[in-house]
């Protein structure tokens, strides 16, 4: 088991590596040079004022004259040490900043990763047990749609039905930890599909195994098979896209916390980028990096852990 | 499309054709075997084709035509789709969008598939260090959520539906590069590709013209399934205000300019929403129809 720990984190920190420069280049490749942005930002808009020895002391104090390669091992160095940059807006550190958001995201994505699962798994058992019967049909259906409809026009129709049809919630009001809701749903369900298709063909698989029989042939009751020997081994698959799908998942909220003006990291990420504040850019492609190598390592280390034979590469 | 995949599929086509009359005829022919669910999709991506391409032609009223007397109308016969705060006819706007989306898509995908497919050619076919660069790469982007991509670089590079465009493909192919990979790797060593090789065969003609047709379907398959979630990806952009500027009508842009009007005029966001929600549902539905029938042609 530490063996394989040790492989797949070495596997792991290429791809961190490679995020970072890739994060580099971009920055570097953009047709627009930040000293002019931040003069632009923090002078509101206009440039008045800022004169050639302002700007080449910024652009000293930012590292911008010295050459590529310097300027990349620096960068590498200070991301590796999770200094992140300053924001060119407010002047802050990057990684205070999103800390400070972090929580509602993170919120967000907890509570769509539980109607996900829920939805996932509970629509998925019901379309297996009698595959092509008319329950199968009906979640189907369900799944073809939900794969189809756009997160950003269901979290409009979900806000004008709820809040302004029915009235049911309040979008005007101060802060209230209900308002998660809406965009949790949204969010969910949107990501349910995938789940929803790979537990139910994984329950069905498990079903026609050996092992099934044979506890069918001893007279174990149906629901001791069903859940012990059906549902436990079926359930890795669908435990791994739910983990995968971390990564998706902050690439939503930046279409549903905009929607619902949820003050979270996607939105931060809105505002930046129409600000041109490219620090926290890329910071956030980081930390999306991070979150997806990090989710993806659990992910393998949880299969590596509950199946050994797994663990030989 | 439908036949063109029989066709690559099977190993042999004689064999087919005796089995299957559709194999070498015209694939709108073959698409009644497509299933309930697949010709609806067909029927949807079909109307919504017609729609973008005819209703302007014949429309009352001009895509910017701007009507100060009759600003924010609700849905009614004279315009369907109601009108927005500047008297324009919404109807017209969504089927004139339906040319900007749909263009975009199929501008995206076909970069896309050039890119991954190519790549995904030269890497199953030469191996060693090059296979290995090309994989790597593809890894990485993989292992990336596809939206947060798009939105960096649409950000660096401007907001422009081109930017949307070019950001998209530049991740969007990495998908069919390990397809085609895996599926080259399979066919590589098989007898008729050897004996391409044997009678001296170039390279690219092998690659062309002995192993491509053969794994074309699969990829069309991936491709079919692609088009809904790509079509939702450059919509996105646009509706979070990256890529197409307004006035160009484009899905995402009338979605999200309707939301200003949330509560007098909500058929401003629910009609432009509808057809990308109706597109995606068409190109999906026929994409899974494809799959089936390509998993049990086999």
């Amino acid at each position: 088991m530490l063996r394989y720990t040790i492989t797949r984190l070495a596997i792991a920190l290429p791809v961190l590596l490679a995020a970072v420069t890739a994060s580099f280049i971009l920055i570097h490749a953009a047709p627009s040079d930040p000293v002019a942005i931040m003069f632009g930002a923090v002078r509101g808009g206009s440039q008045v004022g800022a004169t050639g020895t302002q700007r080449d002391a910024l652009r000293h104090e930012l590292g911008l004259d010295r050459s590529w390669p310097e300027q990349y091992f620096s960068w590498v160095a200070r991301t590796a040490q999770g200094d992140l940059g300053t924001s060119f807006r407010s002047r802050r550190p990057v990684a205070t900043e999103m800390g400070n958001r972090m929580p509602a995201t993170l919120s967000l994505g907890l509570t769509a990763l539980v109607v996900q699962a829920i939805l996932g798994l509970g629509l998925g058992a019901l379309a297996s047990r009698h595959p092509g019967g008319f329950v199968d049909h009906v979640t189907n259906a369900i799944a073809m749609i939900l794969v189809s409809v756009p997160a950003y026009w269901l979290g409009l129709i979900f806000l004008w039905t709820f809040a302004v049809g029915l009235n049911w919630v309040d979008v005007t009001g101060p802060p209230d930890p209900s308002r998660i809701v809406l965009p949790a749903l949204t969010l969910g369900l949107v990501m349910t599909p995938p789940v929803m298709r790979v537990f139910r063909t994984s329950l069905i698989e498990q079903q026609s195994r050996a092992h099934v029989t044979v506890a069918r042939s001893k007279g174990l009751a149906e629901g001791v098979i069903l859940f012990r020997h059906v549902a436990r081994p079926a359930i890795l698959p669908a435990i791994t896209l739910l983990g995968i799908s971390m990564g998706e998942m902050l690439g939503g909220a930046v279409i549903v916390e905009s929607i619902f003006s949820w003050p979270g990291l996607g939105k931060y990420l809105l505002d930046s980028i129409l600000a041109r504040d490219y620090p926290v850019v890329q910071g956030y492609m980081l930390l999306t990096t991070f979150t997806v190598v990090i989710g993806t390592l659990v992910v393998d280390l949880l299969h590596g852990f509950l199946d050994p034979r797994l663990r030989t590469p | 499309m439908a036949s063109l995949i029989r066709a690559s599929v099977l190993p042999d086509t004689r064999q087919a054709k005796r089995r299957d009359w559709s194999v070498g005829i015209p694939a709108f022919m073959a698409i009644r075997r497509l299933g309930i669910a697949g010709m609806t999709g067909a029927a949807i991506i079909t109307c919504m084709i017609v729609m973008a391409v005819a209703v302007p032609l014949v429309s009352p009223y001009g895509i910017a035509e701007t009507r100060s007397g009759e600003r924010l109308r609700e849905p009614e016969f004279a315009h369907p789709f109601g009108t927005d705060r500047l008297g324009r006819d919404q109807f017209t706007r969504a089927a004139a969008a339906g040319r900007t989306s749909l263009t975009a898509t199929f501008l995206a995908l076909a970069l896309s598939l050039t890119i991954g497919v190519g790549l995904g050619l030269l890497a199953g076919h030469a191996g060693g260090g090059i296979d290995m660069v090309v994989m790597r790469v593809a890894d990485v982007i993989m292992a990336l959520p596809t939206l947060v991509l798009g939105i960096v670089v649409a950000a660096l590079f401007g907001p422009a539906l081109l930017t949307v465009v070019i950001a998209t493909v530049s991740f969007w192919w990495a998908g069919y590069a390990r397809v085609t990979r895996t599926l080259v790797r399979q066919v590589r060593n098989e007898p008729f590709v050897e004996a391409s090789r044997a009678i001296g065969a170039t390279p690219w003609r092998i690659a062309t013209r002995e192993v491509l047709p053969h794994i074309w379907g699969p990829i069309i398959v991936m491709a079919a399934l692609d088009v809904g979630s790509l079509l939702m990806t450059l919509s996105g952009l646009s509706f979070l205000g990256l890529g197409a500027q307004p006035p160009t009508p484009e899905w995402g842009l009338m979605l999200a300019d309707g939301r200003a009007y949330f509560m007098d005029a909500p058929f401003l966001m629910f009609f432009p929403g509808l057809m990308i929600f109706l597109c995606v549902l068409g190109v999906n539905l026929l994409g899974t129809a494809l799959r089936q029938r390509i998993t049990t042609s086999v």
